[in-house]
């Protein structure tokens, strides 16, 4: 699409924006059941999101927990001007962004930093090997896997908010500056950060 | 000039991140077969390790997804009940319950009272039959009434009384005199 030009509605995207609208009320004037609709709906993208932040699935599902639960308890406040998946995500980010606080408080306290570490699970493990991968191909994948989690973890929180929501939910810069309050120029600028830290960790991978 | 170097893995990594914000190089791709090769090799690794964690997610069993929307629900119920959030501040029911609530208050106290104090004195007034009136006239009349005799300082002297059968006082200010 070029710069400038406004994309036609999509009927069905407006639809469930209605639907969803509706359910919106109806959670607000009281029937907290249909809740459940919203949770089934959004529950896999939002602890996808989070599991990208913490790399650990127990409390990446902890968290999920969490924002829908900070979700509902906001949702009279919750104003419509954006899409309830835009403000579940933003929450998310910022539920994943203290829980990220708190461990580096954690870790710097332990003075060997093992406890910290310890109890985490790990990404990779949570993940099971495709059967139908060679060895060599699940030995690629996990390569690039692990160097881009290397230069995620090199990043600063907001080039790790644009680089993740960009790279693994294939966010257009205007979703990503919806969810995350920046403009396009903000959020470019933090993307060209990302990028040195890509580069870094997997310059000897492509750079021969 | 750009399109006579090849390109770094900086270009393809702005390239796949930003897309279609570099003309430039996407003109130089359409020229190097060999960029365009390491461009394409590393787009795909990149979407394919973006793809694995999706995919990922989408295997965890389904049993995982309905603990997880049920320990929500479970605590969404907690939170609604624990905070009466059914009827919160800004339901609709809160203000039309106010509203009504105020209308029988002011009806309550500025009308009926009002009835039944007027019934209860039409009643109280067909017991009395006026005797009130009549006993605040008669007080009137008696504290109004002044048919007794002046006080007479004189008659206040003790009277001694003698053989003559004249007065005492009489006698005294002849005395005097």
């Amino acid at each position: 699409m070029k710069p400038g030009s406004i994309a036609a509605p999509k009927p069905r995207v407006f639809a469930l924006k209605v639907e969803e609208s509706a359910l919106l009320k109806r959670i607000r004037e009281g029937e907290t059941e249909l809740f459940g609709r919203l949770v089934e709906t959004h529950q896999k993208k939002i602890f996808r999101i989070a599991l990208c932040y913490v790399r650990d699935p127990v409390a990446a599902d902890s968290l999920t927990q969490d924002a829908f639960i900070q979700a509902f308890e906001n949702i009279r406040r919750f104003r419509e001007e954006a899409a309830f998946e835009t403000w579940l995500t933003r929450i998310t980010i910022n539920l994943c962004l203290n829980y990220l606080k708190r461990q580096k408080r954690e870790l710097e306290r332990n003075v060997t930093g093992s406890a910290g570490e310890s109890g985490r699970g790990d990404l990779m493990s949570f993940q099971v090997a495709d059967p139908s991968d060679s060895p060599e191909e699940q030995l690629l994948r996990r390569e690039v896997m692990w160097r881009i989690e290397r230069a995620i973890s090199l990043m600063s929180k907001q080039q790790k908010t644009v680089f993740q929501l960009r790279h693994y939910e294939g966010l257009s810069l205007e979703e990503i500056g919806r969810i995350t309050c920046m403009n396009v120029g903000t959020i470019k600028s933090h993307l060209f950060r990302a990028v040195q830290k890509v580069r870094e960790v997997l310059k000897d991978r492509y750079e021969n | 000039m750009r399109t006579e170097k090849h390109l770094t893995l900086e270009d393809c990594l702005q390239l796949y991140l930003l897309l279609d914000e570099r003309e430039e190089i996407r003109r130089h791709l359409g020229q190097c077969g060999d960029c365009l090769t390491a461009f394409q090799r590393m787009q795909r690794e990149f979407r394919e390790q973006a793809a694995e964690l999706r995919r990922r997610v989408q295997e965890v069993p389904d049993e995982f997804w309905r603990r997880q929307r049920y320990q929500i629900l479970s605590r969404v119920q907690q939170k609604a009940r624990n905070q009466g959030w059914s009827l919160g501040p800004f339901d609709a029911r809160i203000w039309v319950l106010v509203a009504s609530i105020f209308v029988f208050s002011v009806f309550v106290i500025q009308w009926a009272p009002y009835q039944n104090a007027v019934v209860g004195m039409e009643e109280l007034l067909s017991d009395v039959d006026f005797r009130d009136d009549r006993l605040l006239q008669e007080v009137s009349e008696a504290v109004n009434e002044d048919g007794t005799t002046p006080l007479r300082p004189l008659d206040l002297l003790v009277k001694i009384p003698d053989g003559s059968g004249k007065r005492a006082d009489t006698e005294r200010v002849d005395d005097i005199s």
